[in-house]
C-alpha cells in the first residue's frame, strides 16, 4: 500500500536531469574548499558500527524554529535545530542515562565542592575554522548572565542565588566557581550552556542585541558552532542542515563524523499532516499517538519502518486541589473557606485520589499505552525514580468511607454528598482547553469522583489564561495538568521548595505550612549543597515519599513515548531523556545502512 | 476616475486606525500576554519574566502600546519585532505572503475557470437536468467542513500516491532541482490546497453567474440578436454572458479580500507555509506585533481588493462611471 | 461591498423588484420545486429529532460505557436483524458483541445471544426542552445487559446516534440564532441609515466598513479566545453565535440599506410621510417589507455559514466544549488518520453535516426562485 514517492520520483526524475550532475558538483568545491585537520583531541565513538558517510534524513516538527540561538531559544522546534548545531562542554548520553565528555575532555571538582575545572579539548575547530577556546566558553556565560538578552538559562546556572564565576586558566582550562556546592553542574552544563563562537558575536553583545542574533533571518553562513552540522538554509515551512566537515567526533575507522550529508527538518502543521507525510515516505519519524500504535506496529513491515517503544515519558500528568489559604487585594479569600478546609484535610485528599480510576484512564485514553504513578517522578526516569514510593490504589468503598468519616452524607436523595450544613461537595477543575487529551483525563474523573458523591465539573480554559489563574490570581479550585521533566530533580525546586513559585497547590509559602513540606524543604536544600549522586538520590527518594503520601499533587499517569522510524537507518540508540530526540539524538552517529 | 480613486483611497486612512485600534482592544481583552506562557516552565524565573515584560514594552497599558506602535509604525515603517521569532515582522510577513498568495490565485483560478462555465450552462439550460446538476456540484463544494475536507484530500493524496501529503516543496529533492523541475514541485503541491479552498468558492461564483445571465437574457439586446437570427450558442455566450460578467467583478474583488480568512484552515491542515498559520499561531501566543501587522494587512487587502474591483466595474460600464 | 455596485447595474427585474411593497407568492410555487420540497422534508426531519432528542436517543448525551463488562470502547455500528439461524423474527434484535482484542477494539458478534429491540422503553432519564421536567421513555432500546449501537460508538464507548441528536440542538440551532441576530441588527441598522440619510447614513456605514473590513476568522478566533473561562455551556453557546453574527451584520446592512434608498423616493412613501405617518411605522410597515424577498433568501443561505463556522471554531479548539455534543465536536474526534481507518463510522456526523447543509442550500435556491417575478417572465430557453 506505501508506494514511496513512486509518481513523484518518477515526475521529478524527468525534471532533476543536468541537476545532478551540478549537485556533485556542489558537494565536490565544498569538500576541496576546506581541508580539515583532526583535532590533538578528537573523539573515537566505539559504542557504534562504522558505516560509510553519505545520505540525509528527513525529520517531522510540529512547529517552525523560532530562533537558531541556543541561548534564547527555549522551544523544542527550536532547540531541536540547535542541538545539532551546537555543542555542550558536557553531554548527556540518553541511552545510558549518563553525563561524558563533550567539549570537556575532563573535569575536577575541588575538595569542597566549589570549584570546578574543565581540559577542553585542544585542536577543536568552529565550522569557519576558527579555533576553539576558553574564551568562547567565558563568552557564552557572559551572554547568558547578560540582563539585556534575559536568557531562560540563566536561572539553571546559578547556586545559592548567585551566578557561576567563570574564568579561564589558560586558553583550554575553563574554572567555575559556584557560591554554594551546586549537585546538578554536569546536568545544567549538558542541557543549558550550548557554547557560541566569540568571535562571530562579540559584537552583538556588546551592542546589547544577543537576543536577536543568531535569528531566523541570520545569514546561513553565520549560524554554525562546533556541532556536527550547520545550517546550509532556512526557508518557512523547511530548514536545511548540512554536514560539519570540523567536526571533532571520529569512528573507529577514522571517518569523520556525522555520517549524514544533510537533516532535514520539515515543519508538517499538526499530528495527521505529520501521520500522512510519514506514510507517504516523506519524512522519516513520526511520534506515534496511543491510539496509533497498534494500527501502526501492524502495518510497519509492509511500510519499512520500526516502532519503538521507549516506556513512560519522564513528565507525570497529575491532579491537585487549591490550599492556598490566602487572599487577594480586596480580602476575599482565593478559595472558599468551607471547601478550602476540606481540601486541606489529607483524608479528603485521599479519598479523591482513591476514587480515581487510574486503570481505567490508561486503557481508555491511552489505549493502554500508559502507565498509573505513584510520585513525582515517573518510573521512566532511570536515574531518580524510587521503587518504593507508595502506590495510589483504585478503592472507591475507602474513599466513600473517608468522606462519610468526615461527616459528608447525601441529605437530599440526589446522589451526591452534602456536608453537615447542607453544602454540596462540590468543586470546579480547570485544565487546558486546548489539549483534548487532559480533557478526555478530566471526564473520566469527572464520572470517578460521581460515583463516590463528589460533583467535580471539568472547565477548561485557554493555556494562558490557566497559567493566569494558577501563577496570578490563585482564584480557583483545582487544577488537572503535566509537568515536564528535564532529568534532573534540581531543575525542579520551584515545584518542590513550600516557597516555590511552581508549588501550585499553595505556591510561595513564606514558611512551611506542614510538617512535611517542611521536611521537604529541608531534604531539598541537602541535596543541593552536595555533588555526591548516591547521596543526593537518598535524600530525593524520601521527597518523593513525601510528596506521594501527603497528595499535595494526585499523581495519575505517565503516557508511553513511541516513535516510528525508517528501517534504513543504523546505529539508533534509543533513550528517553530528550523529548522529540528520543530515537534520533545520537544523529551524528546514526548513517543509512548499506544496501546488501 | 482619478478623483473617485483618490477619495476612495483617501478612506483607507481613519478605516486602518480604527481597524488597528479594535485589534489591539480585542488583544488586549484576552487574559496574560505572551509571555504568560513562559511563566509556566518552572525552570524559568519570576525575575527573568519580568525583565522580558519590560523588554517587550508589555508592562504598559494597552493604549499606550497603541500608541508606540502607530508613532513607530508610521513615522519609521517599522512593524515592531515578533517575540516569538525575534525577526522584524515585516521580515515574516514578507516570506510568507507570497506563498499566500499564490495559493489564493491559484485556488480562484480553478473556481472560476470551473464555476463560469457550469454557471453559463446552468442558466442557459435552466430547470433541466444540467441546471440541477450544476447547482449540485455548486453546492456540493460549500456544504462539506472544510477541516474535513482537507482531510480527506490529504488522505485520498497520499492512499493514491498521486500528490503530495501537504508542504509546498519535496523537503529533500527541491534543492537539486532545475529550475523548471521547482517550479513544477510548488505546482504539483499547489493542487490539493487550491483544490480544497477552491472547491467552497464554486457555489456562490455558479449561482451568480447563472443568476446574472438569467437577468441579462431577459433584456431587450437580447432579444434584438435572436430575432436577428443569430444561433443559440452565439446569443449566450458572446452576447449575454459577456454582460452577465459585468456585476461578478465585485465579486471576485471581495473573493480576493477575503483570502486571508479563507486560507488559515487550508493553510494550517495541509501545512502550506502562508500568512495563515502564522497569524493562528500569533493569535494563540499573543504575539501582539505580528497580529496587528497581519489584520492591518489584510484590511488594506479588502478594501483595495474593493476599490479595484469598483474600479474594473466602472471602466466597463459607462453607466457607473457617469455616476462616479 | 462598494458604493458603485450598490448603485449596481440597474436590471429590469431589480427595478421592478424594488418596487413590489410585498412578495408575491404562494407556497405552492416553492414546494412545486421538488428539490425545495425534499429539502424542507429533510430539515424538517433533523429539527424534529432535535427538539425530541432525548426520547429518539437510546442513551444519554454523555453516557459512557467503558467499564468491565460493558467495555464498549470504539464498537461499530451494530446490525438490526430480522433472521436468526434460519428463523424469522417480526421484532427486529441485535446480537450481543464480545471483546476479541482490546489494543485494536476489535469485536466479534455473540450469535448466542439475542437483544431484542423493545419501543417506547424505559431508559436514561433526561431533561425536557423548555423546563417542562424530565422522562425517561425512549423510543427504543434493549434490555440489559445487551447494547444497541446503531451507529457505533467513540473512545468512551459514548452512543454516536445519541450524540449526534444530541449535537443537532446546538449545530442545529446555532444558524437560526445567529440569522435571528445578523439579520435583527442588519435591518436596524440598514433600514436607520438609509432612511435617514445624512450624517447617520454616514457614520453607521463607515462603522459597517470597519467591520467588514477585518478579517472574519481571525476576529472570531481572537474574540472566542477573550470569552472568560467559567462560563456556562449554554452562555458559552450564546456568546460564541453572537461572535460568529458579529462578523456578519455589516455586509447585510449595506444592502439593505441600498434597498431602503432606492424605496424611499417612491410614491408610496412620499405619500405616507405625507400624511404624518410616524417614522418608525413608516420604515417597519412600508419600506422593510420590500427588503423582504433579499431577507428569506439570503437568511436562507447564510445558515450554513453558522453550522460551519460552528465546526471550524471547534476545530480551532475554541467553539463549544464537552461534554455538550455538537457536530463539530464530533466531527473533531474523527480528525485523525488512523479514525480514519479503522473507525469510520465516526464520520458519520460529516455526513449529517453535509446534508443539512445541502438541504439548506437547496431550499434558499428554490426560495429564489420562487419569490422572484423573473420566474413569471418566462425568460430563459
Amino acid at each position: 500500500m506505501i508506494r514511496i514517492r513512486s509518481v513523484s520520483s518518477w515526475l521529478l526524475a524527468a525534471a532533476i536531469g543536468a541537476a545532478e550532475a551540478s549537485c556533485s558538483r556542489r558537494v565536490e568545491e565544498r569538500a576541496a574548499a576546506i581541508p580539515a585537520a583532526r583535532p590533538e583531541d578528537a573523539l573515537v565513538v566505539t559504542t557504534i558500527t562504522p558505516a560509510r558517510p553519505g545520505g540525509s534524513i528527513v525529520v517531522g516538527s510540529l512547529a517552525e524554529p523560532k530562533s537558531f540561538n541556543p541561548i534564547v531559544g527555549s522551544e523544542t522546534s527550536s532547540t531541536e535545530v540547535t542541538y545539532r548545531i551546537f555543542d555542550n562542554l558536557v553531554e548527556l548520553d540518553c541511552a545510558e542515562s549518563a553525563y561524558r565528555p563533550g567539549l570537556a575532555k575532563s573535569w575536577d571538582l575541588s575538595p569542597d565542592g566549589l570549584r570546578w575545572t574543565f581540559h577542553l579539548r585542544r585542536g577543536v575547530a568552529w565550522a569557519d575554522g576558527a579555533p576553539f577556546m576558553a574564551d568562547d566558553v567565558l563568552f557564552t556565560f557572559r551572554a547568558i548572565y547578560d540582563s539585556a538578552t534575559a536568557s531562560p538559562d540563566r536561572d539553571d546556572l546559578t547556586s545559592g542565588g548567585k551566578p557561576f564565576r567563570v574564568t579561564k586558566a589558560d586558553d583550554h582550562t575553563v574554572v567555575i566557581e559556584t557560591a554554594r556546592t551546586f549537585g546538578p553542574m554536569l546536568h545544567v552544563l549538558a542541557t543549558s550552556a550550548e557554547i557560541v563562537p566569540r568571535h562571530v558575536w562579540e559584537a552583538s553583545l556588546a551592542e546589547g542585541r544577543m537576543a536577536e542574533a543568531l535569528g531566523i533571518d541570520t545569514p546561513p553562513d553565520k549560524v554554525f558552532g562546533t556541532g556536527p552540522f550547520r545550517l546550509e538554509k532556512r526557508e518557512t515551512g523547511r530548514t536545511v542542515l548540512v554536514r560539519n566537515t570540523r567536526y571533532w567526533k571520529f569512528d573507529q575507522n577514522g571517518t569523520r563524523l556525522p555520517y549524514f550529508d544533510r537533516v532535514l527538518f520539515v515543519n508538517t502543521g499538526d499530528s495527521n499532516g505529520w501521520r500522512l507525510k510519514f506514510d507517504a515516505g516523506e519524512v522519516d519519524n513520526y511520534l506515534v499517538r496511543p491510539e496509533e500504535v497498534d494500527e501502526m506496529r501492524a502495518r510497519s513491515g509492509a511500510g519499512g519502518y520500526r516502532v519503538v517503544d521507549l516506556g513512560p515519558r519522564l513528565g507525570t500528568i497529575h491532579f491537585w486541589l487549591n490550599q492556598n489559604p490566602g487572599r487577594d487585594a480586596k480580602g476575599n479569600p482565593f478559595v472558599d473557606p468551607r471547601k478550602s478546609s476540606w481540601f486541606r484535610d489529607l483524608r479528603f485528599r485521599r479519598a479523591v485520589s482513591g476514587a480515581i480510576d487510574r486503570d481505567a484512564i490508561v486503557q481508555t485514553v491511552y489505549r493502554g499505552y500508559a502507565v498509573p504513578i505513584r510520585g513525582p517522578i515517573s518510573p521512566g526516569d532511570p536515574r531518580w525514580y524510587n521503587p518504593e514510593v507508595p502506590a495510589q490504589p483504585y478503592e472507591p468503598d475507602r474513599s466513600r468511607a473517608l468522606l462519610s468519616e468526615m461527616g459528608f452524607r447525601d441529605r437530599n436523595g440526589d446522589g451526591f454528598l452534602e456536608d453537615q450544613a447542607g453544602t454540596p461537595v462540590a468543586f470546579t477543575f480547570h485544565t487546558n482547553a486546548g489539549n483534548p487529551v487532559w480533557i478526555n483525563i478530566g471526564h473520566l474523573i469527572e464520572s470517578d469522583l460521581a460515583a463516590v458523591g463528589v460533583r467535580a465539573t471539568l472547565a477548561p480554559i485557554d493555556f494562558n489564561a490557566l497559567v493566569t489563574t494558577i501563577r496570578e490570581t490563585y482564584r480557583y479550585e483545582g487544577c488537572l495538568l503535566s509537568i515536564a521533566s528535564s532529568g534532573d530533580p534540581a531543575s525542579g525546586t520551584n515545584v518542590w521548595l513550600s516557597g516555590g513559585a511552581s508549588h501550585e497547590f499553595n505556591p510561595r509559602q513564606e514558611s512551611p505550612a506542614t510538617e512535611w513540606e517542611r521536611e521537604v524543604d529541608s531534604l531539598v536544600a541537602a541535596s543541593l549543597s552536595t555533588a555526591d549522586y548516591p547521596e543526593r538520590k537518598r535524600l530525593f527518594d524520601r521527597v518523593q515519599v513525601l510528596f506521594a503520601e501527603n497528595l499535595g499533587f494526585i499523581y495519575l499517569v505517565s503516557d508511553e513515548i513511541h516513535l516510528a522510524i525508517r528501517d534504513r537507518f543504523v546505529n539508533l540508540r534509543p533513550g528517553r531523556l530528550r523529548a522529540f530526540h528520543n530515537v534520533l539524538w545520537n544523529e551524528d552517529e546514526i548513517a543509512v545502512r548499506e544496501p546488501r | 476616475m482619478i478623483a473617485f480613486v483618490v477619495r476612495r483611497l483617501l478612506r483607507l486612512v481613519p478605516i486602518l486606525l480604527a481597524v488597528s485600534f479594535l485589534s489591539m482592544f480585542i488583544i488586549s481583552l484576552a487574559p496574560g500576554d505572551y509571555l504568560t506562557a513562559l511563566r509556566a516552565d518552572p525552570q524559568i524565573s519570576q525575575g527573568t519574566v519580568e525583565r522580558m515584560r519590560r523588554e517587550f514594552g508589555l508592562d504598559r497599558p494597552w493604549y499606550v502600546q497603541y500608541v508606540l506602535w502607530l508613532e513607530r509604525a508610521v513615522l519609521h515603517g517599522d512593524l515592531g519585532e515578533s517575540f516569538s521569532f525575534r525577526v522584524p515582522v515585516s521580515a515574516l510577513i514578507a516570506e510568507r505572503v507570497a506563498n499566500t498568495l499564490l495559493l489564493a490565485l491559484t485556488s480562484s483560478v480553478f473556481a472560476w475557470g470551473i464555476a463560469l462555465p457550469l454557471g453559463i450552462a446552468a442558466g442557459a439550460y435552466r430547470d433541466t437536468w444540467i441546471d440541477r446538476l450544476g447547482s449540485g456540484i455548486a453546492f456540493l463544494g460549500v456544504s462539506v467542513p472544510r477541516v474535513l475536507l482537507a482531510l480527506l484530500v490529504l488522505y485520498v493524496s497520499v492512499g493514491s500516491g498521486l500528490f503530495p501529503a501537504g508542504g509546498m516543496k519535496s523537503a529533500a529533492t527541491y534543492d537539486l532541482l532545475s529550475p523548471w523541475g521547482k517550479a513544477l514541485d510548488v505546482l504539483w503541491h499547489l493542487i490539493p490546497p487550491a483544490f480544497v479552498m477552491g472547491v467552497s468558492g464554486l457555489a456562490e461564483v455558479t449561482r451568480q453567474m447563472r443568476g446574472h445571465l438569467l437577468d441579462v437574457l431577459g433584456a431587450d439586446f437580447v432579444r434584438t440578436a435572436r430575432a436577428k437570427g443569430l444561433p443559440e450558442r452565439t446569443v449566450i455566450l458572446r452576447h449575454a454572458a459577456r454582460n452577465a460578467l459585468n456585476p461578478l467583478i465585485t465579486l471576485f474583488g471581495f473573493t480576493l479580500a477575503r483570502l486571508l480568512s479563507t486560507s488559515l484552515i487550508v493553510e494550517v491542515t495541509m501545512s502550506w507555509p502562508g500568512l495563515g498559520s502564522l497569524t493562528l499561531e500569533a493569535i494563540r501566543r499573543q504575539d501582539l506585533f505580528v497580529v496587528m501587522a497581519t489584520l492591518v494587512m489584510a484590511s488594506v487587502l479588502l478594501v483595495i481588493g474593493n476599490l479595484v474591483a469598483d474600479v474594473l466595474l466602472a471602466a466597463s460600464d459607462p453607466r457607473i462611471k457617469a455616476i462616479a | 461591498m462598494s458604493d458603485a455596485t450598490e448603485l449596481a447595474v440597474p436590471t429590469p427585474g431589480r427595478a421592478r423588484h424594488a418596487n413590489a411593497a410585498v412578495p408575491r407568492t404562494t407556497p405552492r410555487a416553492l414546494l412545486c420545486r421538488r428539490s425545495a420540497a425534499l429539502s424542507l422534508a429533510v430539515l424538517a426531519l433533523l429539527y424534529g429529532g432535535a427538539l425530541l432528542a432525548g426520547f429518539f436517543a437510546p442513551y444519554g448525551m454523555d453516557s459512557k460505557h467503558y467499564r468491565e463488562p460493558h467495555d464498549y470502547k470504539y464498537h461499530p455500528p451494530m446490525r438490526l436483524r430480522f433472521v436468526d439461524a434460519g428463523r424469522f423474527h417480526a421484532r427486529p434484535f441485535v446480537y450481543s458483541s464480545r471483546l476479541v482484542d482490546r489494543g485494536r477494539a476489535l469485536y466479534q458478534e455473540d450469535r448466542a445471544v439475542i437483544h431484542r429491540v423493545r419501543f417506547f422503553v424505559r431508559g436514561e432519564r433526561y431533561p425536557l426542552l423548555f423546563g417542562l421536567g424530565s422522562w425517561d421513555r425512549h423510543l427504543f432500546g434493549v434490555d440489559e445487559p445487551g447494547r444497541v449501537f446503531l451507529l457505533g460508538t467513540d473512545l468512551f464507548g459514548r452512543d454516536l446516534l445519541s450524540r449526534i441528536l444530541y449535537g443537532a440542538r446546538v449545530s442545529l440551532s446555532v444558524g437560526l440564532v445567529g440569522i435571528a441576530i445578523t439579520f435583527a441588527f442588519g435591518l436596524a441598522i440598514g433600514g436607520a441609515a438609509g432612511y435617514f440619510g445624512g450624517a447617520v447614513d454616514d457614520v453607521l456605514m463607515r462603522v459597517a466598513e470597519v467591520l467588514m473590513s477585518l478579517p472574519a476568522l481571525y476576529l472570531v478566533i481572537a474574540l472566542a479566545g477573550v470569552l472568560p473561562p467559567t462560563l456556562s455551556s449554554t452562555d458559552r453557546y450564546l456568546l460564541i453565535v453572537f461572535i460568529l453574527s458579529f462578523v456578519g451584520w455589516a455586509s447585510i446592512s449595506r444592502v439593505i440599506r441600498g434597498m431602503v434608498l432606492s424605496v424611499r423616493e417612491s410614491e408610496f412613501v412620499l405619500a405616507a410621510r405625507a400624511l404624518g405617518l410616524p417614522t418608525a411605522r413608516i420604515i417597519w410597515r412600508h419600506v422593510l417589507p420590500g427588503t423582504a424577498t433579499y431577507v428569506v433568501v439570503a437568511a436562507t443561505m447564510s445558515v450554513p455559514f453558522y453550522i460551519l463556522g460552528e465546526v471550524a471554531l471547534s476545530y480551532l479548539g475554541v467553539g463549544i466544549r464537552e461534554p455538550q455534543a455538537s457536530w463539530g465536536l464530533l466531527l473533531n474526534d474523527a480528525q485523525n488518520v488512523t479514525v480514519l481507518r479503522s473507525f469510520p463510522w465516526l464520520l458519520i456526523p460529516g455526513v449529517i453535516l453535509f446534508i443539512t447543509v445541502m438541504a439548506y442550500n437547496f431550499l434558499g435556491d428554490g426560495l429564489r426562485d420562487a419569490l422572484d417575478p423573473r420566474e413569471s417572465r418566462g425568460g430563459g430557453l
